[in-house]
């Protein structure tokens, strides 16, 4: 890790409801370089929690503290909102698992991210347009020039996915979130999708935030690897020593996997310890 | 169990969607058989007609088939209320296949009622027990529930009515791998008390692996290949798209390491 693009301490984020408080994430700490940073849990784990914060788009209920959240010079704990307005999808890019309920239902998907790259860019329309239609050719869609005047609900769910990191790469920003962005796809779209998202890394510098539930997917695409249960960071690894792990969390998950190679009768299943 | 008797037969089964003109095989002469007891997959890719098939064995679809018999009752044009009783479905997302505003106990006594059902509450107490659902859970909304404890419930609600065959829509890739483990358990557990018949269609190749002996590969509505679990995983597919749906499962998939030993 060269250098450090956004830095997270002690990120503790808590709902109080009538039922008392229920802390989300309870003190998260790590930082961020030129790489694919890999954050894994179940649902409920405060993975995506996480991911939001950064860009402080926490529901109003959350209350948000940390030590601190620095994305290069600025301080996002206290920026203005104005500040923050520039920042989202500029400097930091988020990508959503499910494109049905991101895109505009009712706005053409190729003006979806021209507008993101007028927005960000002050470019006149016919070059944000020019834009758009390469950023679709990037992003593997076939026949860019038709695919700009369709709407979201005549795409598949991986061609939306695919509209939607379209949309957060066309203005170039620093760090892309991609919370379970791929999940949704098949085998051989996810693939596309991934080479696209390590070649932004490896060449542009992009810093990626890989929140996914795939422990396999993500041993083998991102460098580092965050493991949170209930809040917490129970573990930090090289991705590719996911196998060393010893927290018995991450043991319990890497075990409930069904494997392909080595069948087995039953899969173990989790048991979990009150005290992680 | 015996093993040479199909429950579910299908020949030539095809679907098309849209009007004259604009017309699309979504699933396009398609032909398999399942044993009694048997878990049989279909794995393709998003669009390739593996859930369509499904669909047109409930009636959801309308469809045309040169056979179409499931526990030896032939369902081409009508299903007697038989059908229903005999085949039951188990959907991908159970947060969209439970009724919102409706109870645990009450998803479980509504097939019943439809289906004229005798001793629906003992039965629906049973139900709960085989899925491994405590008691304390009947008076929740499924909102007030978790992933896996809805996807219990979705499996309890299919288990009323003492189904022969399950069809299974990709029952757990909505749900974390230990939950999914879990429900995987489970699946298997039923199977092996009261002898179910899972047609089961996924895009996981390791919950293929696990979970079928036989499986249909499917693209574009078509099957590639029909082959067994055990050539699918050593590399006994005969065909390109098999071998490059493999390939593309494995980029990301288990650790190469495992991968090796087990074909060494």
């Amino acid at each position: 890790m060269t250098d450090t693009l956004l830095s997270v301490r002690d990120l503790k984020i808590s709902f109080h409801g009538a039922s008392g408080t229920f802390d989300a994430v309870r003190g998260v700490s790590f930082d961020l370089g030129r790489e694919k940073l890999g954050i894994v849990g179940e649902s409920g784990s405060g993975k995506s929690m996480t991911g939001r914060a950064i860009m402080r788009l926490t529901p109003p209920a959350a209350m948000v503290r940390a030590e601190r959240i620095q994305l290069g010079e600025v301080n996002i704990l206290s920026a203005s909102e104005a500040t923050m307005n520039d920042i989202r999808g500029r400097r930091i890019g988020l990508i959503m698992q499910d494109p049905k309920y991101s895109l505009n239902p009712v706005v053409t998907v190729g003006e979806q991210i021209a507008e993101a790259y007028r927005i960000h860019t002050r470019s006149s329309s016919a070059q944000a347009r020019e834009r758009a239609v390469a950023m679709l050719g990037a992003v593997q869609i076939r026949e860019p020039e038709r695919v700009y005047r369709m709407y979201p609900h005549e795409m598949s769910g991986g061609m939306g996915q695919r509209i939607m990191i379209a949309m957060m790469l066309v203005s170039e920003p620093e760090i892309l979130i991609a919370d379970e962005a791929t999940s949704a796809l098949d085998v051989t779209v996810r693939l596309e999708i991934l080479n696209l998202l390590n070649d932004m890394v490896q060449k542009r510098g992009l810093g990626l935030i890989f929140i996914s539930h795939d422990l396999n997917l993500v041993r083998r695409f991102c460098d580092r690897v965050l493991i949170m249960y209930r809040g917490r960071v129970v573990e930090t690894l090289k991705a590719s020593d996911l196998d060393q792990a010893t927290h018995p969390y991450t043991r319990g998950l890497l075990d409930a996997m069904p494997r392909i190679h080595t069948p087995r009768k039953r899969l173990p299943v989790l048991t979990r310890d009150a005290a992680w | 169990m015996n093993t040479a008797t199909p429950i579910i037969e299908i020949e030539d089964l095809t679907v098309t969607f849209g009007v004259d003109g604009d017309e699309r095989r979504a699933v396009d002469g398609v032909s398999f058989s399942v044993n009694r007891g048997e878990t049989f997959g279909l794995v393709g890719e998003s669009g390739s007609g593996k859930s369509t098939i499904l669909r047109a064995i409930t009636g959801l679809v309308a469809n045309e088939a040169k056979v179409m018999r499931l526990a030896g009752a032939d369902i081409r044009k009508t299903r007697g209320k038989d059908f229903y009783r005999k085949v039951q479905m188990v959907f991908q997302d159970p947060y969209e296949a439970l009724h919102p505003r409706h109870t645990v106990w009450r998803q479980l006594m509504e097939p019943a009622r439809i289906q004229n059902i005798q001793g629906a509450e003992a039965r629906g107490h049973a139900a709960l027990d085989a899925v491994g659902l405590s008691r304390s859970l009947l008076w929740r909304y499924p909102h007030q529930l978790s992933g896996g404890q809805r996807q219990r419930v979705a499996i309890a609600r299919a288990l009323m009515s003492d189904p022969e065959i399950l069809l299974l829509d990709e029952p757990t890739s909505a749900l974390d791998v230990s939950v999914q483990a879990e429900i995987l358990n489970l699946l298997c557990d039923l199977q092996d008390e009261r002898g179910l018949t899972y047609l089961m269609v996924t895009h996981d190749l390791g919950v293929v692996a696990h979970m079928c002996k036989r499986t249909a590969v499917m693209q574009a509505g078509v099957i590639v290949e029909t082959l067994g679990v055990d050539a699918l995983v050593h590399g006994g597919a005969t065909q390109e798209y098999t071998r490059k749906l493999i390939a593309a499962s494995e980029a990301y998939g288990e650790d190469p390491h495992d991968a090796a030993q087990a074909r060494a």
